[in-house]
């Protein structure tokens, strides 16, 4: 069969058999969860590195009546933000998680295959129904630790995040009604023939509904609520791939169904800039207003999705390569420090700025990840998000979006008033605190590990950018893209 | 080819390895008179090239101005790394290593892009050295890289307001982004006005950071002022102002190094002013004078050290404790008194001279011998608490022999600069062509210093009574209260109620759909 | 033939307004049930064809109603069921922690 079916059924097979093995024997749930992780990190390479030129896979080999998979270089980067992020939560939560331990791993092979399949299908439906498979379980995962707080943040998330559906799920059927097909490629051909009004109504429906799930501004509030409560491997995995692929969903849709021409003539371009510029703007004021540092990371995250809504719709090359390389570039970073935090919280129960006072002499290697992983989010050379914003903001610039690079510095700033309170707190001497539990090697390792990407990415930005410059081809060009997957 | 800078930056990681004190001496030792020597021997003209992104960067480049200064960058980076390498911990000085290193890096570099990532780590670096030294210097170290991160990124924004601009990243094409520029180097030459992070910084660290950081920080502002805005004329008259300012706040100063920092803001006027006259030889005596503000000021805050050092307090009364009790650190305070004062035979002379016979404005003339004259009358002040006022204060500790060490080296080298001029122009082949014992040059060069001492002595009540601290009001923090504030009001808007953000929501898809009409 | 769409539209708008201007954490429940239906409903309408059949394929039926929506509704039917459920879920948690079903005193996150 095709690897790249198996990245959908693999983790959902899983999962079913956890839930089976659950019951009967612990030493057999684990070695499950161990050597499928490993034979999905094996199938992630195979299908990331067979990703350029495009591949198409079709189910049941209905041709163009079945649903198609399709891997392009977009998807493959996000295959990669799979394969590190999901490696390394697992392996952390499985001595992290005191909890629902095996529902906590059993929801998280769930939602990786609805995010796989999000990634990967060339369906219109079927993105939406995978969209569903992976809230879903997202829902049930804030709402694991089963505190007033987490059960509250649930179902605020629930509420909005379902609102948002509503809408994604009303210009999907318009869209079916439109065009006849769910097939992307040929909507993208159909709506050559629809009205223009029309046509941006249904794209409104679309931003307005994964804006919710992405959390633009306006519609963040569940955002911050969800991180401060859910346990957080969880907020690593959030942070880094329930966000980002409804980015990814939405800019699919945006740049394959609509094409560039229209995103440009419907003015959703400019849009997209400022609304990104607000996001960061706001959210990096009110970060600074944390005392809880799960909340103040969830705004930080908000933060960044604003810049990478900014070079996602520059509607140029360059900004899709720095907004997708930012994709990439936060999720490692947010992903170390909430493994970071996630360690102070395991040994110290420390998750209040005030909490973490001279943990850096305390801890100081897993501080210095967190300091390099801080600056790196700040922007500061000579980590990867450096490179990030530096690419952004050359592509604003050389889209004529002059106020939108001079913001993404001032952000830059915003952003160092408040992480460099949090360092000087980690730095600050103190007399009390007794360590309550040594963290263990399967903590720190993952932690390192996304810590060291972080500087790696940043010197040697061409590793991640030789998958990552392809992008562009596909989503900009999006005759090239349709032609491939109508098997032409 | 390894590069100095690299040398250092290598440094900093080697000095993992240093388990015990001899390792740290060794490492430390190797690296900087390696990087020293590998200065020395650099050919003007070399260059070296990678590729990065989609860039040809040149990180290493030298030229005759560069190797003069990181010749002093060195020689004085030797200087400062064996006074403080008892008394840092060893993070401390991997961040003061990081700090030396970034700078020479920044003075070698050939683009903007390695020059931003390096002034980038350069604050990082300093930064985390005032945070982490001492539980004082928190709040500190806060505003300092909040300030300096303000330089840091217009210098990003001029960087990209030029590239977009030429469409290259070389430095010897500016044209667009001047201003933003200006704010960069403004900030970190702590120029007036932008100057706020400068002597409560140097005050508050200890101080053995104080010295390194009042090598480089500065000095790189000057270096990359003379890249990026050179002959800008209208910027003199700005350094002269900026410079009577320092004069005017340093005398109200009865703390040492508070007087040290606002007397940099005055002496990096100098170097302002021959700098943007733009002159060939207004340019040699702006560096001339880097190199020897470098040597003077750092042999006195070198002293303001051990006197801090001796006695654990720093206000002027206790410069008393200098005199027959600390023989060699009197002597180098008086070498560098006569030097900072322009006195002829010592080095400070010899820079200032050039920059005044390289002015042709009568203002900037007077101007300088203004500066002149206040240079020496602050520094009369801190001659008079050091010798000439009787106190009782006795030694706590004698100071280290690596403190005096690294006090009598720079002092020698001063000694030398400053009987034979000519070295530093040999050592660099940049011909001058002054004769710096003329008479009447002298007579000139020594007619402030004169002057200042007969106005100290007839005013003397009032330049040595004790000034109170003028209400103060500064702007920046004026600004973040107004961002904390907002920031506060948006917060509590998010008040947990979940109708509310529904509305939010409902109301952003009215607002994009009547975009769509 | 108008006369479905309007109920649609309507459907859709009652059950939003449901959402947003309640504070019973049931009524917002049923609010979401309501828009689900009117989008299920949506789903019907468009591949409904008057006098169609069920899509056998067999040359006898002409006329056959378009199967793919018919398939999508039950897909939609189902997610939506399971997101009522969950819902209805956490109601029940809530109502057990904070004591109260008004929307507007749940809010121990904020800021």
């Amino acid at each position: 069969m095709e690897s790249a079916v198996w990245i959908i059924l693999l983790p959902l097979l899983t999962a079913f058999f956890l839930g089976i093995f659950k019951l009967y024997s612990d030493k057999l749930f684990y070695s499950l969860v161990i050597v499928s992780m490993v034979i999905y990190l094996y199938l992630l390479i195979l299908v990331i590195n067979d990703s350029y030129p495009p591949k198409v896979y079709s189910i049941g080999n209905w041709g163009l009546l079945g649903i198609n998979l399709m891997v392009d270089s977009f998807s493959a980067m996000f295959l990669l933000i799979i394969a590190i992020l999901f490696i390394t939560v697992i392996i952390f939560s499985l001595n992290y998680i005191k909890v629902n331990k095996h529902k906590f791993i059993i929801l998280t092979y769930v939602m990786i295959a609805g995010i796989a399949g999000m990634v990967l299908t060339a369906d219109l439906f079927n993105l939406y129904v995978f969209l569903e498979v992976s809230s879903m379980s997202s829902y049930a995962l804030t709402a694991i630790k089963k505190t007033d707080k987490s059960i509250e943040s649930s179902f605020k998330y629930l509420i909005m995040s379902t609102f948002g559906s509503f809408f994604i799920l009303l210009a999907t059927i318009l869209t079916y009604y439109l065009t006849g097909t769910l097939n992307m490629a040929e909507i993208s051909l159909e709506f050559k023939s629809v009205p223009f009004m029309i046509k941006s109504t249904i794209m409104f429906f679309f931003i307005f509904g994964y804006g919710i799930k992405i959390g633009l501004v306006p519609l963040h509030a569940w955002m911050p609520d969800s991180y401060e409560a859910s346990p957080i491997p969880y907020n690593v995995l959030s942070s880094g791939l329930v966000m980002k692929s409804a980015i990814y969903a939405l800019i699919r849709l945006l740049y394959v169904i609509f094409g560039v021409e229209f995103l440009t003539e419907s003015g959703i371009l400019n849009i997209g800039v400022f609304w990104g510029v607000l996001t960061f703007i706001i959210a990096h004021t009110l970060a600074y207003q944390q005392s809880n540092l799960n909340r103040l990371l969830g705004y930080s995250s908000i933060a960044q999705i604003g810049y990478i809504t900014i070079g996602l719709f520059l509607g140029n090359e360059k900004g899709l390569i720095g907004g997708s390389f930012h994709i990439l570039n936060h999720g490692i970073m947010k992903g170390t420090l909430f493994l970071v935090l996630g360690i102070f919280y395991y040994s110290l129960k420390a998750d209040e700025i005030e909490d973490i006072q001279g943990l850096g002499y305390k801890f100081p290697v897993l501080s210095f990840t967190f300091v390099v992983a801080a600056l790196a989010i700040v922007g500061l050379p000579p980590f990867n998000g450096f490179i990030s914003k530096w690419l952004i903001i050359e592509a604003a610039i050389e889209a004529g979006f002059f106020y939108a690079a001079f913001f993404i510095l001032v952000g830059t700033f915003l952003s160092l008033t408040y992480y460099l309170k949090v360092i000087i707190k980690l730095y600050t001497k103190t007399e009390k605190k007794t360590l309550i539990e040594k963290p263990d090697l399967s903590l720190k390792l993952p932690t390192f590990f996304l810590g060291s990407l972080c500087i790696l990415f940043g010197i040697v930005p061409s590793l991640p950018l030789s998958l990552i410059n392809n992008i562009p081809k596909f989503l900009l060009n999006n005759s090239e893209y349709i032609r491939i997957l109508l098997g032409g | 080819m390894i590069t100095p800078g690299f040398l250092y930056l290598a440094g900093a990681l080697f000095l993992f390895l240093a388990i015990n004190n001899k390792i740290k001496y060794i490492i430390s030792f190797l690296i900087t008179t390696g990087a020293l020597i590998i200065t020395f021997y650099l050919t003007p003209g070399y260059s070296l090239e990678i590729n990065f992104l989609n860039y040809t960067l040149i990180p290493f480049r030298v030229d005759d101005i560069s190797k003069l200064t990181g010749l002093i960058f060195t020689l004085s980076g030797l200087a400062a790394v064996f006074y403080s390498i008892n008394i840092s911990s060893r993070s401390n000085l991997q961040l003061i290593f990081l700090f030396i290193g970034s700078s020479l890096t920044v003075v070698f570099t050939g683009d903007l892009f390695i020059l931003y990532i390096f002034w980038e780590l350069m604050e990082i670096s300093s930064s985390f050295l005032i945070i982490t030294v001492s539980d004082l210097t928190k709040k500190t170290g806060y505003y300092f890289f909040l300030m300096q991160a303000v330089g840091g990124l217009s210098l990003l924004w001029g960087v990209f307001l030029n590239h977009s601009a030429t469409g290259s990243l070389s430095l010897n094409a500016i044209e667009a982004g001047i201003p933003f520029f200006m704010i960069a180097v403004g900030i970190k030459l702590a120029f007036i006005g932008l100057h706020t992070w400068m002597p409560q910084t140097y005050s508050k660290v200890p101080f053995y950071v104080t010295v390194v950081l009042s090598i480089y920080t500065t000095k790189v502002g000057v270096y990359v002022m003379y890249r990026l805005l050179s002959g800008i004329n209208i910027l003199a008259y700005a350094g002269l102002i900026s410079a009577l300012f320092g004069i005017v706040m340093a005398l109200r100063q009865n703390q040492v190094r508070k007087l040290l920092s606002y007397s940099i803001i005055t002496q990096v006027g100098y170097m302002i002013i021959g700098i943007s006259i733009g002159s060939a030889a207004g340019i040699t005596g702006a560096f001339f004078h880097l190199i020897n503000h470098i040597l003077y000021k750092t042999v006195l805050f070198m002293v303001a050290g051990v006197v801090i050092y001796t006695t654990g307090k720093e206000n002027l009364e206790d410069l008393g404790i200098l005199g027959s009790k600390l023989p060699i650190t009197s002597l180098a305070t008086l070498v560098a008194f006569m030097a900072i004062s322009g006195v002829p035979f010592f080095n400070g002379y010899m820079s200032k001279t050039i920059i005044k016979e390289a002015l042709q404005e009568p203002v900037l003339i007077w101007g300088l011998n203004l500066m002149s004259f206040g240079t020496s009358l602050m520094f009369l002040k801190f001659i008079y608490y050091a010798f000439f006022q009787n106190s009782n204060i006795n030694l706590n500790r004698k100071p280290t022999i690596s403190m005096q060490l690294g006090l009598g080296f720079l002092t020698i080298i001063m000694l030398l600069i400053g009987i034979n001029p000519f070295l530093l122009e040999n050592l660099t082949n940049i011909d001058v062509d002054i004769n710096y014992f003329d008479i009447k040059l002298m007579l000139s060069g020594i007619q402030p210093f004169l002057w200042s001492v007969i106005v100290f002595i007839l005013l003397k009540k009032y330049l040595v009574k004790e000034y109170r601290r003028f209400i103060y009001y500064d702007i920046y923090r004026e600004m973040a209260k107004i961002f904390v504030k907002i920031g506060y009001k948006l917060s509590i808007y998010h008040n947990g109620k979940l109708s509310k953000y529904l509305l939010w929501a409902t109301t952003t898809l009215i607002i994009l759909l009547s975009l769509l009409i | 033939m108008e006369l479905p769409y309007v109920v649609v539209i309507i459907l859709f708008y009652l059950g939003i307004y449901t959402i947003i201007m309640n504070k019973n954490l049931i009524k917002i429940v049923v609010g979401v049930n309501i828009v689900e239906s009117s989008l299920i409903l949506l789903l019907i309408l468009i591949s409904f064809k008057l006098g169609g059949t069920a899509p056998i394929l067999d040359r006898k039926y002409e006329l056959v109603v378009d199967p793919i929506p018919q398939a999508l509704a039950l897909t939609a039917i189902v997610i939506g069921g399971s997101l009522i459920a969950v819902m209805l879920a956490l109601v029940i948690k809530i109502y057990k922690r904070y004591g109260t079903l008004n929307v507007d005193e749940i809010r121990k996150l904020r800021g």
